[in-house]
């Protein structure tokens, strides 16, 4: 999608509202635990990128990856202007830094969650039987009616395609 | 380059990544990864893949992708639409007060050329009644004075934090600023000037931030 200046019309917004809204909202959802809030912070996401769409320069970076560090902020901010901090709150602490970990987990978390969705389901049977489930290679196999060779390399593919995934959806292994 | 060894080792690539070999697959990749980087290379990147996996809460998988309701596509260009509207208001209201700004600084340097002593103004000032919609009532007294015509104004029924400007028109049809306010839900006594001597001022009117005249009245030429 050509996305020079992707903000800068109705269609624009429009585009870019089908392209990534529904993600935005997920991310939102998952770190804020309402829907109703969630739906908020996508639209104060896209009312901020609105804002400094003039800022936005795509030989910088991704479009995606420049929403989603809007929609990080809306979502610290009503964190904190609601004290809503159902899926946020893991340690009855509070302060900035500790909400600003609590985020980064949630987006690391709704990353994965994504990911798996988007694999295809047999990839994604093999990781949650034998991962998430913690079942042996062979007992999944059998269930399948596969070789457990099949299933080890199942489960190898569906690690290959959660990279990918997760590389698309701006997650990174560096540290 | 992915040799045929390197193929064999995929399933075991994976079950090490997630801790889940056999102690003898493990020793036995090791010993192939020693001599092969693509594979040791592929270990590294699984095994961060891996480390991430715990972090999903797999409830948030079983339903599938949640979806927005399809009504916040609107919203997000309702929303949009009225910070582009707020914009262009702020746009449009900083040119008419920089364009009111520049004209009465213009009237000012006029009317310190023309203005001479004795520029009275009947007792008590010159009234005016505005006649209006029903539910607007406003009223001035306009006075001569140094600076120019001093606007005492008195309206209620204006749309409470609406912006408005006041204008006097001189005889030479140029309108000059007298001031601008808001509205409120309480009539309002404002004091204002207009740089523009009241014996050259044919009309007095006010206009809103869309530009529209929402009270406007003529005055009477001095005898």
């Amino acid at each position: 999608m050509a996305e020079t200046r992707p903000l800068t019309s109705d269609d624009g917004v429009r585009a870019v509202y089908a392209a990534h809204g529904p993600e935005l909202y997920r991310f939102a959802l998952r770190s804020l635990g309402d829907r109703g809030l969630a739906e908020e912070a996508v639209q104060e996401t896209f009312v901020r990128a609105w804002q400094a769409a003039n800022r936005f320069d795509d030989a910088l970076g991704s479009l995606r990856t420049w929403l989603f560090a809007i929609v990080r902020n809306v979502v610290i901010d009503l964190s904190r202007a609601r004290s809503v901090r159902p899926s946020l709150a893991a340690d009855g602490t509070s302060n900035e830094i500790v909400l600003d970990d609590e985020v980064e987990r949630v987006i690391v978390a709704w990353q994965v969650e994504e990911a798996l969705q988007k694999l295809s389901g047999e990839h994604r049977e093999a990781l949650v039987e034998v991962h998430y489930k913690s079942r042996p290679y062979h007992d999944v196999a059998r269930e399948l009616g596969v070789p457990v060779g099949t299933m080890k390399s199942r489960v190898y593919y569906a690690l290959k395609a959660m990279r990918l995934a997760l590389e698309e959806l701006g997650w990174s292994d560096d540290v | 380059m992915t040799s045929e060894a390197c193929r064999e080792y995929r399933g075991t690539l994976g079950a090490v990544a997630l801790g889940r070999a056999e102690p003898e697959e493990s020793l036995a990749l090791r010993a192939h990864i020693d001599g092969c980087a693509e594979c040791r290379a592929e270990l590294r990147e699984l095994t961060a893949v891996a480390a991430a996996l715990p972090f999903a809460d797999t409830t948030h998988v079983a339903g599938g992708l949640s979806l927005p309701s399809p009504a916040l596509a609107r919203q997000v260009l309702g929303r949009v639409a009225v910070e582009r509207s707020a914009r262009r208001t702020r746009t449009r209201r900083r040119i008419a007060v920089a364009a009111a700004t520049a004209t009465a600084v213009a009237a000012a340097i006029i009317a310190l050329v023309l203005v001479v002593p004795g520029n009275g103004s009947p007792p008590g000032g010159q009234k005016v009644v505005f006649t209006t919609r029903s539910g607007l009532t406003a009223n001035a007294t306009l006075r001569a004075s140094d600076a120019g015509t001093q606007v005492a104004f008195h309206v209620s029924g204006l749309h409470p934090g609406g912006y408005y400007w006041v204008w006097l028109t001189g005889e030479d049809g140029d309108r000059i600023a007298a001031g601008t306010f808001q509205g409120t839900t309480q009539p309002s006594d404002l004091l204002m000037t207009a740089a523009l001597p009241l014996s050259d001022a044919r009309r007095i009117w006010v206009t809103d931030d869309e530009n529209r005249v929402v009270l406007d009245q003529r005055l009477p030429a001095p005898a």
